[in-house]
């Protein structure tokens, strides 16, 4: 099965290249990918390796763009690798925004993957570029540097840097607010999650441990997750209202957070030393609103997770799976939990993206 | 009770020391030449009637291959992969058949110089200008008279200083390509009374930026490398004292300092590199050996290891420091009933720790580990077989501070070897097998967040079956020819495994391991008092998964080529003597996943060289140049980390 997948997604870059011939570089630098309905998958790939890349997955068809380093579309429209571990990635418009902490860049390209122009390069002391967000116009980057760097989402232009806590990782923008998870200094669990009003540059800040990557918006709030010290404090997910009053843990702890309308999808997936082995939960769906919460995917379905994406137009849940070296997988569930898909995707995937309406 | 269960054995294997003499047969001296303990005898070959695959370079050969340090005289022997990232700093650890770096143990003077928190020795520190050879085992083999920790891995090289009791001195200076410079010298001094003395010092400093050119998708990366400048300063002191037949000692200091950048792999669009990497490493080595009577042969050492790193990551804003001490106490005793019979005992109880300076590190739980191990050897030979068995045992037990530490460990470990001369002295056949296990590491264990307490050590287990063939030596010359064959299997092998937050390191896979290691050497005399000295390897290695019910069963493992060899020639004559050599190695995989994007190019690297000696008065004057890589092609050992193109060396060496 697994063959076919990625023969179905050659054939189908194949299908792209015979679809430019009129360019004069053989590159294809309009249409094609996106032509069909779809959404991209970014991966971060190894460390030291490489292998970063970024697919395009097509929702009538089913089949995905290679997942490979060198069969990726950043590589078969630039003609060069990716680069060193993608973290995010945020399409808006016909632009694709993508960080690279190894490479210690911001790549940004068009529909099809090409480069619109070079890369923001992050090559300073401490300096890693991370998480993303948008309000529409611009796309807001955090950097392990403690800025927030705004880009004019159209242009791609540098706009400015807004300075933020320690080690910035999640962020989410909501009513004129950036909502920023600082991780805090290296190993020392003294985390922040900064609420800053953009209209006068205000901000607030709560205590937290280690707010990590996870920042997604559901219906109006904010919720992050809290990695805990991977010690004797667990992991939890917080509810953050933007203008800083609310910051309470919800009780209970999570690895990836995906929303739609109402509904906080989570699950957890923590190291056991009693099982010696990762211990995954079930994909849990919250409606924030009425606090009920169902079961939507066993805990042996989401075995292996590694990430978490809903597409925003229909609810489908996207679920990556990664294991020790091997190409991931994406599998594509309808939000009653049954399978509508399955692929083959890069090394760790970092998930769906899908675009900003 | 962890000190009882230490002290006891301790006591009981002490007080055999005693024990022993009073069992002492008038037995012949003799025997201890068969319980010989020289490490690279003054036979260019190995010998032919070893239990099991023995390779070995003497001083001399070394020279022939044109390599400056261990890590690249390893790639010339077979059944071994030799993992180097580049340049003069470059890391270098040797994988005996697919095992990984950490089931070879390297021992310096007879000293482990292991390092507990990595688990692996970067052979690229260790120079072979003062090298008297170079020996790897694999397995365990005739010579019982061994400390117990040369049993306890499944592959073991040695490598042995040169160490005078007459005066001497050699002074070496060397220039190469990249801003290289090497500078050394060796005093010898006989201090009378049977006291002598050896000092070797060493100074070598690169700049080591050279350019590269390599393959991206369908671009290329040109590039310089940056931040893999070294400068290194090494000095190692012996005294010996051999006063009577009966009673030899040895005390040994050794100091290493070292400040590198690591310049890392090459990252696509990212050139910056600024990681530094402080070493220091300075160890104490008493060696005392004694034969109380015929048959009876002792040895005894206490050493202590100290080790300084200082990781400097300005990328991530942050220094590690790391401070590593071993101490080790170590005797053997063997014992020689008849001629054909021997036993030995030995006995190594050593302490490991590792501490760092913050508790925002990377290694905050200070682990330490006591370990004893417990060996009993017994062979039976004569000229024409020779059959070997050992039991090992070994015991472990850990502490940390503020954390939970691996519970302690108990294991027997045996290995039996035969060899035979059928078809009398010139060949011989060889079988032996060997289970054995390796420790998990502290950064396996403890690493913060990735570090596993609840690791199982890797157990290994091997059969080889090999023949050796040296024709008589006559006019013409003489041929070494040795085959092995082998088949093993590691299991629980140790690697990290991706989790949402965090990578933990984990017992994952199997592994099994089959293959083959020829090696042909021989001397072809030539007219006029030429020479003519050939040797090569091939190795087959056939490393693959064998977890059930994995995605990865059958695919060849990490960075294990199936085939890969090698070939020196050296013509000696009257005037000067060339040299040529060649390293090569068929694709190898980057990830555990065998698919295209993964696979690793072959390469081969062509060398020459050029050298003649000079005799002013009493002095020898040696002259040598080499010409590296002169494909100039920038190759990888490891993918993203090219090797340097065409370079070159000159080198002087002054004997007296």
């Amino acid at each position: 099965m697994k063959k076919n997948h990625l023969f179905y997604g050659l054939a189908l870059v194949a299908l792209l290249f015979t679809s430019c011939e009129s360019d004069d570089n053989g590159n294809n630098d309009g249409g094609g990918v996106t032509s069909g309905k779809g959404c991209y998958v970014v991966n971060t790939g190894n460390w030291g390796g490489n292998d970063a890349s970024v697919q395009y997955y097509d929702f009538t068809t089913g089949l995905a763009t290679a997942g490979d380093s060198e069969a990726n579309i950043f590589a078969l429209q630039n003609g060069s690798l990716l680069g060193d571990l993608a973290q995010d990635m945020l399409w808006i418009k016909d632009r694709l925004f993508i960080t690279l902490s190894g490479s210690q860049k911001l790549e940004v390209l068009d529909e099809n993957g090409k480069r619109i122009r070079d890369p923001y390069m992050f090559t300073q002391e401490g300096a890693s570029p991370r998480m993303l967000a948008t309000d529409g116009n611009n796309v807001y980057m955090t950097n392990y540097d403690g800025n927030v760097y705004v880009y004019d989402a159209v242009t791609a232009d540098f706009i400015k840097k807004i300075p933020v806590g320690v080690r910035p990782e999640g962020i989410s923008y909501i009513d004129g607010y950036l909502v920023v998870n600082n991780s805090g200094d290296l190993y020392a669990y003294n985390g922040t999650v900064q609420m800053i009003d953009l209209h006068n540059g205000e901000s607030i800040t709560r205590e937290l441990v280690n707010p990590y990557t996870s920042s997604v918006l559901c219906n109006g709030e904010v919720y992050i997750i809290d990695s805990g010290n991977y010690s004797d404090i667990p992991s939890a997910v917080y509810r953050i209202s933007p203008d800083g009053d609310v910051c309470e843990s919800l009780g209970f702890a999570a690895s990836a957070l995906a929303a739609y309308e109402n509904t906080l999808y989570y699950v957890n997936n923590a190291w056991s030393y009693e099982v010696n082995g990762y211990v995954t939960s079930p994909l849990y769906a919250l409606d924030v609103v009425t606090g009920e919460r169902s079961e939507v995917l066993d805990a042996e379905t989401m075995k292996n997770v590694n990430s978490l994406s809903v597409n925003p137009d229909n609810g489908d849940i996207f679920v990556g799976y990664a294991e020790y070296g091997v190409l991931g997988t994406m599998k594509v569930f309808a939000i009653d939990g049954t399978q509508k898909g399955e692929f083959e995707v890069g090394y760790y995937t970092a998930g769906a993206r899908f675009e900003y309406k | 009770m962890r000190v009882i269960r230490i002290v006891v054995p301790c006591l009981i294997g002490l007080m055999s020391l005693f024990v022993y003499p009073c069992h002492v047969c008038a037995q012949a001296d003799s025997l201890l030449y068969v319980l010989d303990t020289l490490l690279v005898d003054d036979n260019p070959y190995p010998k032919i009637g070893s239990t099991v695959p023995l390779q070995q370079f003497s001083g001399d050969e070394l020279k022939q291959l044109g390599v400056t340090n261990v890590g690249d005289a390893m790639k010339f022997m077979s059944g071994i992969t030799v993992k180097d990232y580049g340049g003069v700093g470059g890391l270098k650890t040797v994988s005996v058949r697919g095992m990984g770096a950490q089931h070879t143990a390297v021992f310096f003077d007879g000293v482990a110089v292991g390092d507990c928190q990595s688990g692996m020795v970067d052979l690229g520190r260790f120079s072979t200008d003062n090298l008297e050879g170079l020996q790897l085992t694999i397995g365990d083999g005739d010579d019982i008279y061994r400390p117990a920790r040369m049993l306890a891995s499944a592959g073991a090289l040695s490598i042995k200083t040169s160490m005078s009791s007459e005066n001497v001195v050699q002074a070496c200076l060397r220039a190469g390509s990249f801003d290289t410079y090497t500078a050394n010298i060796m005093l010898g001094r006989s201090l009378g009374k049977g006291w002598s003395s050896t000092i070797f010092a060493d100074y070598t400093s690169s700049q080591g930026a050279y350019d590269f050119d390599i393959e991206n998708a369908e671009k290329r990366i040109n590039g310089k490398r940056i931040n893999s400048d070294i400068e290194t300063l090494r000095a190692d002191v012996s005294f010996l004292w051999n006063g009577n037949k009966k009673n030899f000692f040895r005390a040994k200091l050794y100091a290493y300092n070292s400040s590198q950048g690591i310049p890392g792999g090459v990252i696509v669009d990212n050139p910056i590199s600024s990681e530094r990497l402080t070493t220091r490493n300075l160890f104490g080595q008493l060696f005392y050996e004694c034969f109380p009577s015929s048959g009876i042969r002792m040895k005894a050492a206490l050493k202590h290891n100290y080790q300084y790193n200082r990781n400097k990551q300005p990328t991530l804003k942050t220094i590690n420091e790391y401070n590593q001490h071993e101490t080790d106490l170590s005797y053997t005793v063997a014992y020689s009933p008849t001629e054909i019979l021997s036993f030995a005992y030995s006995e190594e109880l050593f302490y490991n720790n590792l501490k760092t300076t913050n508790r925002h590190n990377t290694m905050p739980s200070s682990p330490q580990r006591i370990s004893l191990l417990s060996a009993v050897s017994m062979r039976v030979a004569n000229s024409l077989f020779s059959v070997t068995a050992s039991l090992l045992h070994s015991y472990a037990s850990e502490w940390c501070r503020d954390a939970e530490a691996a519970p302690d460990r108990s294991r027997f470990s045996p290995s039996l070897s035969f060899s035979c001369s059928p078809f009398g002295r010139n060949s011989s056949l060889r079988l032996s097998y060997k289970e054995i296990f390796r420790m998990p590491t502290f950064n396996d264990l403890y690493y913060r967040e990735s570090g596993n307490y609840k690791l199982r050590p890797e157990k290994s287990r091997m059969l080889n079956i090999g023949a050796s063939y040296m024709s008589s030596g006559n006019a013409a010359g003489n041929l070494l020819f040795s085959i092995d064959g082998y088949y093993g299997r590691v299991e629980d092998k140790i690697v990290a495994v991706p989790g949402i937050f965090i990578w933990k390191m984990s017992n994952v896979n199997d592994v099994k391991l089959s293959g083959a290691d020829i090696n042909i050497s021989g001397t072809i005399n030539l007219p006029a008092h030429s020479l003519l000295k050939i040797a090569s390897s091939y190795s087959y290695m056939c490393a693959v998964d064998d977890t059930g019910g994995s995605q990865l069963k059958g695919s060849q493992i990490v960075y294990t080529p199936r085939h890969s060899g090698s070939l020196s020639a050296a013509l000696e004559t009257a005037i000067v003597n060339f040299g040529y050599s060649l390293i090569w190695s068929g694709k190898r995989y980057r990830l555990a996943q065998n698919i295209p994007s993964t696979e690793v190019d072959p390469y081969f690297d062509h060398s020459l060289w050029l050298s003649r000696d000079w005799k002013i008065a009493n002095a020898t004057l040696s002259t040598k140049i080499e010409a590296i890589n002169i494909a100039d092609i920038n190759y990888e050992i490891i993918r993203y980390y090219p090797m340097p193109g065409c370079n070159c060396r000159i080198t002087a060496t002054l004997k007296i």
